[in-house]
């Protein structure tokens, strides 16, 4: 399996930052804020791979750093060290030593992103297609009967009702809100989506549709998808691997099933054995 | 005719983090495989056998031992220690592992239940439901429910779509956790002749059944596995 994104000893402070900070942070500390400085350890070098066409989740409470961790890939926020190399088309960029022209043209054509909150994927001012319509025009595609068609076949992929495209998504249910960002995060063809809690909030049957609706399209389209949630069901449903992270660290990782399973660190054997 | 599977000294314990202490859930298993062949793990419930099943699928983290699978490629893996992702490519498309239960979403019809395996290893529609509908039928699982998602089924019958999901994957070695148990009889008669079917074809299984009369129609070799001293904590 060709590797697509290498994280390699990712970290995030949040504040001054200290020589202690690393030290006096994690699990074993049960914190992740720095009694010297204050600063808070979002994220503390993480590290791992994502392979082609892998389904790949981070699983943690809240606070354990997942989401700071796909911002940071999805450049929403800068790293305190650390690197990733997002290897695409032949190319492997190295991303944090990107410019920031570079790193608006992989974010807006190479990598997709789907928030849990729809108004940060989403531009509630204009129409569901042109949500899309927006997206296809940051990748060159200028011909408006070209985009108009491609926004209306997405849209259906992700089930939204043709009649509905010219509505505002803010105006949608929030499953709504999550295909129509599904769509617009596909628009592209990206060959890297990053899911951040893109089922939590929802009705339990509009969550399974959603999931099943990921499946689909993952099996059909063979992207590969950084799944970030706190849901083991989740979890189990979408992804063949999965890391844990609690206080910034990865504690463990392995195959989902033997997470879920079998885990072997303290932490995850109670998050498990806590699910209902 | 060589070895598909050569498990040595294979064992599992848990360590629960949470009571400080060491489980023991079986040891010191060690058997052979050849393509075609079944072994039996046969011994007392609570005996660690659903373990070692588990353990050999990676499900489990082993340890002790080695599981040395040869691959259709022909290379010599050791299933306890090979990569991640070396595991979810067998899994994908050399072995298979059949359960009593069936997890799977609520949308998706039966026929696409039992086709999915094979569309995931890249085989066209057509050809995938074709496989699925014969292994539904082989089942006895009326046409009508094909169109149906299994989660409104009996609990008989999500078993057989899993048996026949499982099936339709194939593989060169199959994993099978009790596909008999809580089947009429009928059914039961459908299971195995859909086993001795796939040995025939040369895939090698490890099964537990509940049924010595299963045991002694199916098993090449027996396995005897022994309930710990230590007792298994619930």
């Amino acid at each position: 399996m060709k590797p697509i994104l290498d994280v390699d000893n990712l970290t995030r402070i949040h504040g001054p930052g200290c020589p202690a900070c690393l030290d006096v942070t994690g699990p074993e500390h049960d914190t992740n804020i720095c009694r010297h400085c204050g600063s808070v350890v979002a994220v503390a070098g993480a590290s791992f791979r994502l392979h082609k066409g892998e389904v790949l989740g981070i699983m943690g409470e809240s606070g354990s750093g997942k989401s700071s961790l796909v911002k940071m890939l999805y450049f929403d926020d800068k790293p305190t060290s650390g690197q990733a190399t997002f290897h695409d088309e032949g190319h492997a960029h190295d991303l944090f030593s990107l410019n920031e022209a570079q790193q608006l043209r992989l974010r807006d054509t190479r990598m997709g992103m789907v928030y849990q909150n729809p108004s940060l994927g989403l531009n509630f001012d204009i129409s569901a297609g042109g949500n899309i319509a927006e997206r296809l025009l940051m990748s060159d595609e200028l011909s408006y009967r070209v985009i108009r068609e491609k926004a209306t076949a997405l849209l259906a992929r992700t089930e939204v009702p043709p009649a509905r495209m010219d509505e505002l998504p803010r105006n949608f249910s929030g499953g709504m809100q999550q295909r129509v960002q599904i769509a617009r995060a596909l628009s592209t063809g990206a060959p890297l989506l990053l899911l951040d809690e893109v089922t939590t909030g929802l009705d339990l049957s509009v969550q399974a549709r959603i999931l099943d609706l990921i499946m689909e399209l993952q099996e059909v389209t063979g992207v590969s998808m950084l799944v970030v949630t706190h849901d083991l069901g989740v979890v189990r449903h979408l992804t063949t691997r999965t890391i844990v992270m609690k206080y910034g660290r990865i504690i463990e990782s392995g195959l989902t099933d033997q997470i879920l399973e079998d885990p072997q660190a303290a932490y995850t054997q109670q998050l498990v054995s806590s699910a209902l | 005719m060589d070895n598909i599977l050569s498990v040595r000294d294979l064992g599992k314990g848990f360590y629960i983090h949470d009571r400080a202490k060491h489980v023991p859930a079986a040891e010191g298993i060690s058997f052979d495989l050849k393509p075609g062949q079944l072994a039996a793990l046969v011994g007392p419930s609570g005996a660690g056998k659903s373990s070692l099943l588990k353990a050999i699928y990676r499900t489990y983290v082993p340890s002790t031992g080695q599981v040395l699978y040869r691959t259709a490629a022909g290379d010599l893996v050791d299933l306890v220690t090979a990569p991640e992702t070396q595991i979810t490519d067998l899994r994908r498309s050399e072995i298979g592992f059949v359960t009593q239960f069936l997890h799977c979403l609520p949308r998706l019809s039966t026929l696409d239940v039992v086709a999915r395996p094979l569309l995931q290893q890249g085989v066209d529609r057509d050809a995938a439901h074709d496989k699925a509908a014969r292994m539904l039928a082989a089942l006895a699982i009326p046409e009508q429910l094909w169109d149906a998602t299994p989660a409104t089924f009996s609990g008989g019958e999500r078993q057989r779509v899993n048996i026949a999901r499982s099936f339709t994957q194939g593989g060169r070695l199959m994993l099978l956790d009790e596909p008999t148990a809580s089947l009429d009889p009928v059914a039961r008669e459908n299971v195995c002749a859909m086993i001795e079917a796939a040995k025939a074809e040369g895939a090698a299984m490890v099964g537990i059944f509940h049924d010595m009369a299963i045991v002694e129609r199916l098993a090449d070799v027996k396995i005897t596995v022994e309930r710990r001293a230590f007792e298994a904590v619930a």
